[in-house]
This record gives structure tokens, sequence and C-alpha cells, in this order.
């Protein structure tokens, strides 16, 4: 067993007994969310950090994925590996409909493109009160039932949630070390080169952008069963934000930088709460000063 | 050896005088577009501890006040929530401002088996699910928008038509419904529009509203919305009402009332820091010489809030959830309006203001109890 | 109502007014955006530092409102040139993440800095044409949104001027076209970087002085002024100057008739829908991305 698969071991391990030795619902309560972020930092490396493009269309992903799974759960009773995998349905199709008009244009336009998508689908939440019941939101969205058995408490969600996060983390190194993940890499090192070698760029971009949308649309459903309330909000530039620190500073095309990234960036708006006045300002602060001061990035 | 003996001495009795303090916690907006409110929350809440603890405390103990941001957002409300009840030990929470987060919020509060008294949000569903039937830790000290409803609509008797303009958030567009639900069907809607809640540019509106001339506007705006609102009706030179929700009592319109053009709009708030009681005067006098701003709706429900769990506590004689819950649903807590019961469903009957503008001045031409 | 010549004469007015608005909150986004290739997440923050900056000169330093509009602009220019020194200069040739990120930060610091130095309740600044206004046959002109549009075409030809006639505009122009080749003939990127901070942060800063006076100040208004920056530099051309104004006047018509025909809702999806049929129609926006005037 070499350095590596025992570092990897030891790691599982401590967060297999997490919950033993913290118990208080609030530490859970982070690390359930922090599970969820890790989720979603995957989703935006795979297209931020493996194919080099800078996407704000995370939220849509997010936002579809989180409506859809309540949808069916408050409104068709369904269980809930029927509206994860719907959710995950959502996602793929969202990141062709927004991929398909954003991975033909520059890389700048790229960026409004993605965010266009992302203000749409919150204004479409907002309007279409019928289906969503616009701000006033979708609250009582029951726990999830995975196949008869409902995840009760703070201890089963923080299960569930690590779960969901390690599948993000293996899905990514799948698909990094397959054909698409080197063409994707190609891509992004030198896109001339690699549309000469004969590579479908625009395909393989398409690819990482719905596996993307999946992978975001399930930390929405989790994140929707999880905290029981949604509103439009989930479309809202706040998530692109975090997760842009997390996925950038924490090393954007490394397997674990997203994970230590979102565990860092979770962890410390959390303890900044010591100082509830200035902790946004803190928060700001020391993000810039990292940018800054610290360019080799953590994983890299 | 002594020295030792004095430092862990001193550190037990300071460990026992902080196990002593009664906590109050309360998740609101201290960053975001509602920060303006999360700050009167937190104001409040200090100056109605401070006179609490000047007065000997609760059961001879100090009380102390956390608030943590939540920036609306019922994610970071929950987060709050969550660190204010398992690692500040807080014994009661108060309500968020918008009623998504405090919703988001009442499930933990019931896990954490401690009261959770809703101020300032008024989503009549927090009331649907308390109490009997539903989630029996929360209590709500403020009337909520069902109950507004039935006054606005009472007051609006007379009109036959009207514009609305709301903030496009659930209490925009959830008091607006309410109202639109109890009005007769006599009465004309020459416009509805739900703005988003950062939206400063009103001339659209404005502009057909002016061509429409409904007899009044409807408006279920915030502060900081209304006050954009009413500069730019000024430019207009409208002569149309502001009626329903409007926030006409609230300091950051109070120089655009004093233009005296808004007479005869009028509103139905839940409070206004000129109201002529004694008892208001003295709050809102410490609350002026404190803050130099008079008390915001948001500040007197938290303050409230705090005296009413005050009392609760001392009837109980200890801060045990249970007790104290118990001690709640048997409230008769003197507030600033009345005497404070909740109903089967942990609703206050508060009464509201009816508030009528006048040669430029807001008026409490009425106290209305709810039907 | 809607045949009625008046309301549509009023709708175009505010339409008009309101677009010169949006171009001029918008051409810095543009600048950053064309010469040196970077979103500036700031750009909001921005605005509302000009807005407050302004608020407590004429509050604190009682100077009257124009001296204390001049002041903030100078100002702004300076903290636009610092702004591009610490965050962009260090990182020009780092890739775009960086720049994105700081910016980020800076617009997370200025939005908190100003609540706790000057509270979250909303302030008021009164423009001296406050009680100014035109009744042109019945449309109504307000004096205060007159000013807006008389800086944006001030702001708009001096901009103009500059790029076209000053050594360091020929360098901006050179840098929007082609900025490999402006290395090979030694214009010096950091001095172009700095030049572009300071010049995009007095333009903002010049919109924050007149338009904040039409709506009250408070710590989060930048937010609002992103977004509809973003829709204009993305429908005119990234970086586009001309396309900035014209955009800008466009979404502003295009809101006006919407709010005032339709509803507010369908006010707020105009600018989206205009913006994603550019975006599929000709993503190089209506002009395409240069800094042509």
């Amino acid at each position: 067993m070499n350095g590596r698969t025992a570092a990897l071991a030891a790691a599982a391990l401590v967060v297999l007994a997490l919950p033993l030795a913290a118990d208080s619902p609030y530490l859970l309560h982070i690390a359930v969310i922090t599970g969820i972020y890790v989720v979603l930092a995957q989703s935006l490396n795979l297209v931020l950090g493996y194919c080099g493009l800078l996407s704000l269309a995370t939220p849509a992903f997010f936002g579809m994925g989180a409506y859809v799974a309540t949808l069916l759960a408050l409104r068709l009773g369904w269980d809930s590996s029927a509206t994860l995998a719907m959710a995950t349905l959502a996602g793929v199709l969202t990141g062709l409909l927004v991929g398909f008009p954003s991975l033909r244009v520059s890389r700048h336009a790229f960026v409004i493109v993605t965010l266009a998508a992302t203000l749409l689908l919150q204004l479409a939440a907002l309007n279409w009160e019928d289906v969503t019941r616009g701000s006033l939101g979708l609250p009582n969205i029951p726990a999830p039932r995975l196949l008869g058995h409902v995840i009760g408490d703070r201890r089963q969600w923080y299960y569930l949630s690590a779960l969901a996060a390690a599948c993000a983390t293996l899905l990514t190194w799948l698909v990094v070390t397959s054909r698409f993940g080197r063409a994707m890499l190609a891509a992004r090192d030198n896109e001339q080169l690699a549309l000469a070698c004969g590579i479908d760029v625009f395909r393989t971009r398409l690819f990482a952008f719905c596996l993307s949308g999946a992978l975001a649309a399930v930390a929405g459903a989790l994140y929707a069963h999880f905290i029981t309330y949604i509103d439009p909000g989930v479309f809202g530039f706040s998530v692109t934000e975090t997760l842009l620190i997390m996925v950038i500073l924490g090393g954007p095309g490394t397997l674990w930088g997203p994970v230590a990234g979102a565990a860092i960036f979770t962890a410390l708006p959390e303890l900044l709460r010591i100082t509830p006045e200035l902790r946004s300002l803190l928060y700001g602060v020391i993000l810039l000063a990292i940018v800054l001061y610290h360019p080799r990035r953590l994983f890299s | 050896m002594k020295r030792s003996l004095v430092a862990v001495a001193a550190l037990g009795i300071a460990a026992a005088v902080h196990a002593q303090e009664i906590k109050i916690g309360v998740a609101g907006p201290i960053t975001g577009p509602l920060a303006f409110l999360g700050q009167h929350m937190k104001w409040a809440g200090e100056l109605a501890i401070e006179e609490l603890n000047q007065k000997g405390g609760v059961l001879g103990r100090k009380l102390v006040f956390l608030m943590q941001d939540s920036a609306c957002r019922p994610a970071d409300g929950v987060a709050g929530a969550e660190k204010l009840l398992s690692q500040d030990q807080v014994d009661v929470m108060l309500g968020d401002v918008c009623s998504g987060s405090t919703m988001a919020i009442m499930p933990v509060m019931e896990k954490a088996q401690k009261p959770y008294i809703v101020t300032v949000s008024t989503h009549p569903d927090i009331t649907n699910k308390a109490g009997v039937g539903g989630n029996k830790w929360v209590f709500r000290t403020v009337a909520h928008d069902g109950m507004i409803a039935d006054v606005v609509v009472q007051k609006m008797q007379g009109l036959k038509s009207i514009a609305i303009v709301g903030e496009d958030t659930d209490y925009g567009r959830g008091a607006a419904r309410l109202m639109r639900e109890r009005l007769p069907a006599s009465v004309k809607i020459v416009s509805e529009d739900y703005l988003k809640q950062t939206e400063t540019d009103f001339l659209p509106i404005l502009t057909r509203v002016r061509a429409a001339k409904p007899d009044a506007i409807a408006t279920y705006v915030l502060d900081q919305q209304a006050a954009n609102l009413m500069k730019q009706y000024l430019q207009f030179g409208l002569s149309i009402p502001l009626v329903g929700r409007p926030p006409l009592g609230s300091g950051v319109v109070a120089d655009l009332v004093k233009t005296g053009k808004f007479d005869g709009s009028w509103t139905v708030y839940p409070y206004y820091d000129k109201f002529s009681d004694p008892r208001n005067q003295a709050f809102t006098k410490a609350y002026v010489e404190h803050y130099k701003q008079p008390p915001h709706y948001a500040g007197w429900g938290v303050y409230e809030g705090v005296k009413a769990y005050a009392d609760a506590v001392r009837r109980a004689g200890t801060t045990d959830g249970e007790k104290v819950r118990e001690a709640l649903e048997k409230s008769n807590y003197d507030a600033i309006l009345g005497p404070m019961h909740f109903d089967a469903h942990h609703q206050a009957g508060t009464r509201m203001m009816w508030i009528v503008v006048e040669k430029g001045t807001p008026t409490v031409k009425e106290l209305a109890a709810a039907k | 109502m809607a045949t009625d010549p008046v309301f549509l004469a009023q709708l175009t007015a505010n339409g008009l007014c309101v677009g010169l608005g949006y171009a001029l909150a918008a051409i810095g986004l543009a600048l950053i955006f064309g010469i040196l290739g970077q979103v500036n997440f700031a750009h909001g923050e921005l605005y509302m530092l000009a807005a407050f900056v302004l608020f407590w000169a004429i509050h604190s330093l009682g100077l009257p409102y124009a001296v204390a509009g001049v002041v903030v602009v100078a100002a702004m220019a300076a903290f636009g040139t610092l702004l591009a020194q610490v965050v962009i200069v260090p990182n020009l040739d780092r890739g775009f993440e960086s720049i994105v990120l700081g910016t980020l930060a800076v617009g997370i610091i200025l939005q908190n800095a100003v609540r706790l130095g000057f509270g979250a309740t909303p302030l008021d600044i009164s423009s001296p044409l406050q009680a100014v206004s035109f009744d042109v046959g019945g449309v109504l002109l307000f004096g205060p949104r007159l000013l807006v549009a008389a800086a944006f075409l001030v702001a708009f030809a001096g901009l103009w001027a500059f790029l076209r006639f000053s050594e360091i505009g020929r360098a901006m122009r050179a840098m929007a076209q082609n900025p490999e080749a402006c290395l090979m003939v030694g214009i010096d990127g950091r001095r172009v970087a700095r030049w572009t901070g300071a010049l995009a942060a007095a333009l903002v800063g010049l919109a924050g002085v007149v338009i904040s006076p039409l709506f009250d100040l408070y710590p989060n208004m930048g937010t609002d002024v992103v977004i509809k920056s973003f829709a204009v530099v993305i429908i005119g051309g990234m970086g586009n100057v001309w396309g900035a104004a014209v955009a800008g006047i466009a979404l502003g018509l295009a809101e006006s008739y919407a709010g005032g025909l339709g509803s507010a809702g369908l006010r707020d999806a105009i600018a989206f829908a205009v913006m994603i049929a550019m975006l599929l129609a000709r993503p190089q926006g209506l002009f395409g991305r240069s800094v042509r005037v």
C-alpha cells in the first residue's frame, strides 16, 4: 500500500468517525453543508479547472436540481432515489441547453452567457408562480426517503452528504483520467493545437458541461431536502462567489484541491461568526490577502 | 500554589457567572438588502436587556443578547441558529425578519426544544404551522399579514380603483394577495407590479399610474424602496394616495412625508414610533438617546419579544425550555400595545396601527384589533 | 391609454434618461473588458463607493454638490489607479481567475466597509436640481435626470477625445486590439492597466455622482448596477464604447416601454431577453469587441 492510498484510507477513516467525535448538531450541520459544497466544487472544477472556462452557470444547475427534486417530492410524493435521478437528468438537460449557445462563443462571452442563463432561470422561478410559488418559496420539503429508509437525523445526513462528496470526487477522477479528460486538458492548454489534433473541442466541453450540470443538480436536490425550504434565491450569485473561491484557491484542475477548498471555505465563515459584525469584512480581507500573497494555490 | 488556587477559583467563579447568564439569540440580516432592519433588531435587543439588567436581571441572572447574520437567506439563518443553539447555548431565539429564513429555522427550534418567538416576520404560514397541531415551540407576537389585510381592506372601503405596487418577495406578493382575496369584486385593479427588492427605478410604473389615474396606490414595499418610490412620486407631482402597507412612519421617509404632498395616504402597520402613549414615549426616548434614531418596527418587535420572554421566565421560575413554553402559553405580558395573549396557534392578538398622514404628519388614527 | 401620444412620449423621455444613465455606468466596465480583457467584479461597489464618498463630502466637509462631485471623480480616479496597481498589475500574466477573485474580494470589502462606516440606514443626497422640472407639452422632464444625460454626453465626448488624441489613449486602443503586439512595440502593459483602472473608476464614479441623488444610498446599491452594466456590455459588444452607449440607450428605452405598457416583471425580463437574443444571434454584440470610438 503506497503513501497515497494510505493517506486516502486515513482520511476515509477520519470522515467515517467524525460524528462520533463531533456530536454537536451545529458541527454536523456544517459538515453536511461542506459535503454539498464538495459536490458543487467538483462540478465547477470540471468546467473551470479542467476545461479552463470561467462558468457562472453553477447556480443554474443547482437551482434546477433543487426545484425539480422539491416539486417531485412535494407535489407527487416521489421516493428520493427517483427525485435524485430526475434532478440529475434536469442538470444534464440544463447543461445541454446552456452549453450549446455558451460554448460556441469566445471565453469572455462565455462568462456572461452563463451568468445570463442563471439570472434568467432565477427570473423564471420568480415569475412562474403557479409552479414555483415564486418568491413565497417552497417550504416543508420532506426528508429524503431512499428506498424506503428516511434520513432522519443529522448523523444520517452527514453520511449521505459524505457519500455524495466521495462519489462526486470519484466521478471527477474517472472522467479526468479517461480519454475525454485528456481531451479536456488538451483543449484547455492549447485550443488551437487540440483542434489540429482532431479533438472535437466543442463536444468535449459540452460533455464536461453536462456532467457539471448533473453534479450541481444533485447538490441542489440534497440542499433542498436538508434546509427544507427553497426559494428563487437558490439561483443567486452568492453560491457562485463562494464556489469560485473554493475552487480557485483550492486548486482548479486538481482532484483534491476543490475538496480542501470546500472544507476550508465552509469552515472559515462559520469560524468568523465569533465576530458577527465584522465577519463579512474579514472574509473579504482574508480572500484578498490570499489572492495577492499566495499565488500558488493550496493543492497545485 | 496559592496563586494557582486563586486562578482556579477565579475561573470557576467566572464560569459560574457565565453559566448563570440568560442568553437570548437572534438570527437576522446584519448584511444584505435588509441590513437596515437587522441593525434595529440588534439595537432594540441590547436596549431591552440593558433595561432588564439594570433592574437586577431576571431571576437574579443577567441577560445577554447574541446576534448572528442570516442575510435573510434560509441556509445562513439555519447555520446561525445552529451556532447560537449548540455553541452559545442560548435559552431562546427570536425570529428573523424574512419569513423564509424564519420558517427554515422553525424545525431547528423544535429539535432543540427551545422557544422561538417570532417578532417581525408576518407570513401567515408561520402561525398556521405553530401551536396546536404544529410546531409548539413557535410563538408570534406581531399581527400577521392575514390579520393586517383584514384591516387594510376595511379601510379601503369607498375606493373604486387601485394600482398595486409591491416588492417581489414572499412579503410583497403574499401580503398583496391576501389583500386582493378580501377585496370586493367591485374594486378595479388598474395595474399590478412586483419589483425586485433592489429595484430603484419607478419611472415606468409611475408613468403608467399617472395615466391610469386610480383612486389609490396599494403599496407593499419596505423602507428603502418606499423612499425611492416616494422621491420619484414627488417629481411626477402625483396626488394619488398611497394606501395599504407603505411604511409611512419610517424614519427613512420622514422628510418626504413632511412636504405635505402625501396627505391622505395611510397605512396599517404593526408599529409606529410616534404613537403617543406614555409607555411608547418612554421606550422611544430611551431608544433615541442610545441610537440617535427612532425605533423601526423591527426594533420594537425585538424589544417587546425580549420583554415578553423575560416575563415568561419570571413566571416559570426557570429558563427550562419546556416550562418557559408553558408560561408563554399563559402569557398576559403587559406590552406597549396592550396585554399579550397567545391563541391556540400561539399567535398574539396584538393590535395594529392605522396611520393616516395629515398635514405632513403621520398620525395614529386607530388601534385596530384583529378580527 | 396605450396609444396616448403624451404617455408614449413620457415613456420615451424616461427611457432615454435612464438609458443614458446605464450607458454612463457601463462604460467603465466596457473599458476594462476591452482593454485589459478582464471582468471587474467590483464595478458595482465602485459606483456605490462614489455615492457614499459624495455623501460624506457634502455632509461632513460641507462642500456644495458640484464641487463635491468633482472631488469624488478625482478621488475615484486615484482609487482606480490603486486598485489596478494592487489587484490587476501583479496578476496580468497569471490568468483571469486571480483578477476575478481579487475584484470580488475588493467588492466584498468595500460593501462591508461602507456598511460599518455609514451604517445600514438608507441615506439621501439631494441634488440642487431636485425641484427643477420642465413640462414640454405634457411630458415631464426632470432636472436631475437631465443632468445624468448631460454627464454622459460630456463623459463620452471626453473619452473619445482622450482615446483618439492622447498617447496613452492610443496605447489603450492598441492593447485592446493586440496585447502581444503591444509588448513587442514596447508599450508598458502595467501603465496601460493603471490608466484604464483610473479611467474606468472615474467614469463609474461620475455615474455614481449624478445618479445617486435620484435614489437613496445603501451599501447594497451596487448589485443592481452591476447586472445592468453587464447587460449593456454584452448587448453592445465587449469593450466597445460606442456599443455601450447604443446598448444603454436601447436598454433604457426597451425597459421603459416594457414597464409602462406591460408590467414590472416584463421590464426585468426584457434586459435578459435582449441579452440572450443578442448572444444567440450575434455573440460579439452589436459592435463586436474592440475599443473603437
